[in-house]
């Protein structure tokens, strides 16, 4: 008994490690270690670079390793000593500094991590030097850091400037990067990396995403040494240093006032009669505006590792009867298939228990208000799981879309309470779940395969009642009332 | 057992775990795109003087395969320069089949005729939207002219191997460019981002004998000192050919080849 459950043990478990085995996709990279000699000098960095870079940048430096295959953009490709974030000119080398820099700092909207807290920086300085190895360029040529001109100072005149060097034919930036930097240019769309990888230029409102950082200061050097192994030029050869600081400074003022911070939660304020129905309405002042960051839906197939849109602005104000939602996200590329859809879930529990965020699950449905570029679709839908969207028979959502200069604007309006059994009936003053899902049509995104945020709160406004501002004077009163009495009673016992 | 293969097998099976089933194939590109030539480049000098008893190295290059084409780009943007649609013309050949703007080149001599008698001015234009002439040979220590004969915003892109990377916006403002000077004999690939379709060739050469076939696939290489030599045969589609020839003094080598 006991030989024959050792043996059934056994096997399932040879079966099972012979099933995981069998699993390795042919398609990724090496994974078995290659053996590198190198000299000993260098390797502390190849020890380094083994355990912390390898999986990505490859064995051989070349940007393949076996995480590459779901990443956007690439790691880099070493061999041919093109790097996008330098203090050199255009085709030149990086410095020691640029590649330590980088180290430290990492590259924002990209898989690149800062290493600053898990490397020092002597580590850093000899990984820097062994992947120079992946290039003999590095043994040839001696990169010096470009003459940088001070910047004159941010002022209003300088950033008309930059205005009008951004949009005009002396630097034409918004071929590529749109009329309102937002990366939707008329030449964004077939462009290609060096690497033959498929690449956008930058929209420049989201500066928390540059690779080389979000500061005037950077965006200058950016202009003066052009991104190497991408389609970004170089101005320095046709812009003074001025000029580049005017572009500079306007590309700055293209970034959103407030910081891309994310509330603890979404607020509906609460305003008299009707609700906004366009996205440039000016009742929309009324309501604050949060940023929500996007992440690719990786939980259920189709499983999307490299999201096209990176997050959302919402606005939302109230009645008392009616909620309407502004929704804002920035889209290269205008497409019939581009959707979006705000989430809840169809009934609140009474142990705040919420339906699986990706569309739901078999126990809990999520009401889906959803909007397609394709005939300007805007309907209510169900759905319990990803692929089990079903529309409502009653539809109660009013709603228009707009699209200019890479940015949707989508207003949703629906009633607190409509009458439909399916439909979540929205409590004010009192906080309860929401969320969104972007898709891009271009990048073939599926509808639940697009960018999604995770549940967040929405708060529907009740101002507080003045005449509850008059039962705190009145306790006062008559507490100290009651207080008085007990306290002349006491007088009067104890002085009789 | 070594950590890097633990630490793959952990992260497959952490793949395998997060998701419903099996990975579909990643959409996105799985093989590492360039290739990496193995050996470094050639760095003695060549030496050019003068040359006695000089033979020719002449012929005719063509092509016999089946020609697609003209391919029709529509143009979306800077219409009233670029038209409405470019014509691209790859592989071009006439009735006999000879096929133009092929190089011939040797590849392996160290001496004959200067370096000088290629010119002193290479000049790539960009206009119309594409670029005149789509090869151009350029001797190493030298630098490349480019015009912008459009007035609209081009970006002259080099991604060459050993050479310096080239990446410099061109607008209208700035009617001529100078590159740097080429330092290693190879095959640049120069393209325009703004217009995608606009790509050209630079051949950098370290050597004179270097010539483009003309219209009808011919092409001549004079005064080559007498000896052995690697012939190779590029063209920007058709790929490469190499092949041995002897010079004689005073002689005549003829190759004929067919892609």
């Amino acid at each position: 008994m006991r030989l024959g459950g050792t043996l059934l043990g056994a096997g399932l478990i040879l079966a099972a490690t012979g099933a995981l085995l069998a699993f390795r996709p042919a398609t990724y990279g090496p994974i078995a270690p290659i053996a590198v000699a190198v000299a000993q000098e260098l390797e502390p960095g190849r020890a380094v670079y083994a355990q912390r870079c390898e999986i990505c940048h490859g064995a051989d430096g070349d940007g393949f390793g076996p995480a590459a295959a779901h990443l956007d953009p690439k790691p880099r490709d070493f061999r041919r000593g093109w790097y996008k974030i330098r203090t050199t000119a255009s085709g030149q080398l990086p410095t020691d500094e640029d590649l330590v820099r980088v180290l430290t700092l990492g590259m924002p909207g990209t898989t690149m991590p800062a290493w600053e807290n898990v490397l020092n920086e002597e580590e850093m300085r000899s990984v820097a030097e062994y992947v120079k190895t992946f290039s003999r360029r590095f043994e040839r040529e001696s990169p010096e850091p470009i003459a940088v001109v001070a910047g004159p100072g941010n002022s209003a005149e300088a950033r008309l400037r930059g205005e009008q060097l951004f949009g005009g034919q002396q630097a034409e930036c918004r071929q590529c990067h749109g009329a309102m930097g937002r990366g939707d240019g008329p030449s964004a769309a077939d462009l290609t990396d060096d690497f033959g990888q498929s690449i956008v230029p930058a929209d420049l409102s989201m500066p928390w995403l540059f690779r080389g950082g979000p500061s005037a200061d950077d965006i200058y050097l950016r202009l003066k040494t052009g991104l190497t192994g991408s389609p970004m030029p170089s101005y320095a050869a046709v812009l003074s240093d001025e000029q580049l600081w005017d572009i500079a400074y306007y590309v700055d003022s293209l970034a959103p006032d407030a910081p891309a911070d994310q509330e603890a939660f979404l607020l509906a304020a609460k305003v008299e009669g009707a609700l906004p129905t366009t996205g440039d309405d000016a009742g929309w002042e009324a309501a604050p505006e949060s940023y929500l960051p996007l992440g690719g839906q990786v939980m259920r197939e189709v499983r999307n590792f490299t999201p096209a849109i990176k997050g959302v602005w919402v606005q939302a104000l109230h009645n008392g009867s009616e909620l309407a939602l502004r929704l804002r996200w920035h889209d290269r590329f205008q497409d019939p298939n581009d959707s979006f859809d705000v989430e809840m879930p169809a009934m609140l529990a009474e142990n705040d228990e919420r339906p699986y965020f990706v569309f739901g699950d078999g126990r809990k449905a999520v009401n889906l208000w959803h909007w397609e570029a394709a005939g300007d679709l805007l309907e209510e839908q169900n759905a319990q799981g990803v692929g089990t969207r079903a529309t409502q028979a009653q539809q109660d959502l009013v709603g228009q879309a707009e699209f200019a200069n890479g940015e949707y604007k989508l207003v949703i309006r629906r009633a607190l309470s409509t009458g439909d059994e399916e439909d979540l009936v929205i409590p004010s003053g009192q906080f309860f779940p929401i969320a969104f899902v972007a898709v891009e049509g271009r990048s073939e995104e599926a509808s639940d395969s697009g960018a999604i945020s995770s549940w967040q709160l929405l708060f529907l406004d009740e101002p507080t009642a003045a005449v509850s501002y008059i039962w705190v004077p009145i306790a006062i009163a008559l507490t100290a009332g009651l207080e008085w009495l007990v306290v002349r009673r006491v007088r009067r016992s104890t002085s009789a | 057992m070594n950590r890097r293969v633990l630490l793959g097998a952990a992260i497959l099976l952490m793949a395998a775990a997060c998701g419903g089933g099996e990975t579909p194939a990643p959409t996105l590109a799985t093989e590492p795109p360039l290739d990496q030539p193995t050996e470094p480049p050639a760095q003695e000098g060549y030496q050019g003087g003068t040359v006695s008893d000089g033979g020719t190295i002449s012929g005719t290059i063509s092509y016999s395969g089946e020609i697609v084409g003209p391919i029709e780009v529509e143009v979306d943007k800077d219409n009233e320069i670029c038209g409405d649609t470019i014509e691209l013309s790859p592989i071009v050949r006439d009735g006999a089949g000879g096929l133009r703007d092929a190089v011939v080149r040797i590849t392996d001599i160290s001496s004959g005729k200067p370096l000088s008698v290629l010119g002193t001015e290479f000049v790539l234009d960009q206009k119309n939207c594409v670029y005149s002439p789509s090869v151009l040979i350029v001797p190493v220590g030298s630098a490349m002219t480019v015009l912008n004969s459009d007035g609209i915003l081009h970006n002259v892109h080099t991604t060459p191997f050993d050479n310096a990377p080239l990446n410099v916006a061109q607008p209208g403002t700035q009617p001529e460019i100078t590159s740097d000077p080429f330092t290693f004999p190879e095959v640049i690939p120069v393209s325009c981002d703004v217009h995608s379709w606009m790509n050209a060739n630079v051949l950098a050469v370290d050597n004179p004998y270097a010539v483009l076939t003309g219209s009808d696939g011919s092409f001549i290489l004079t005064e080559v000192p007498a000896g052995t030599y690697t012939v190779e045969i590029w063209h920007s589609e058709l790929g490469i050919q190499t092949m041995e020839v002897t010079v004689e003094a005073g002689g005549t080598a003829t190759i004929n080849a067919e892609f």
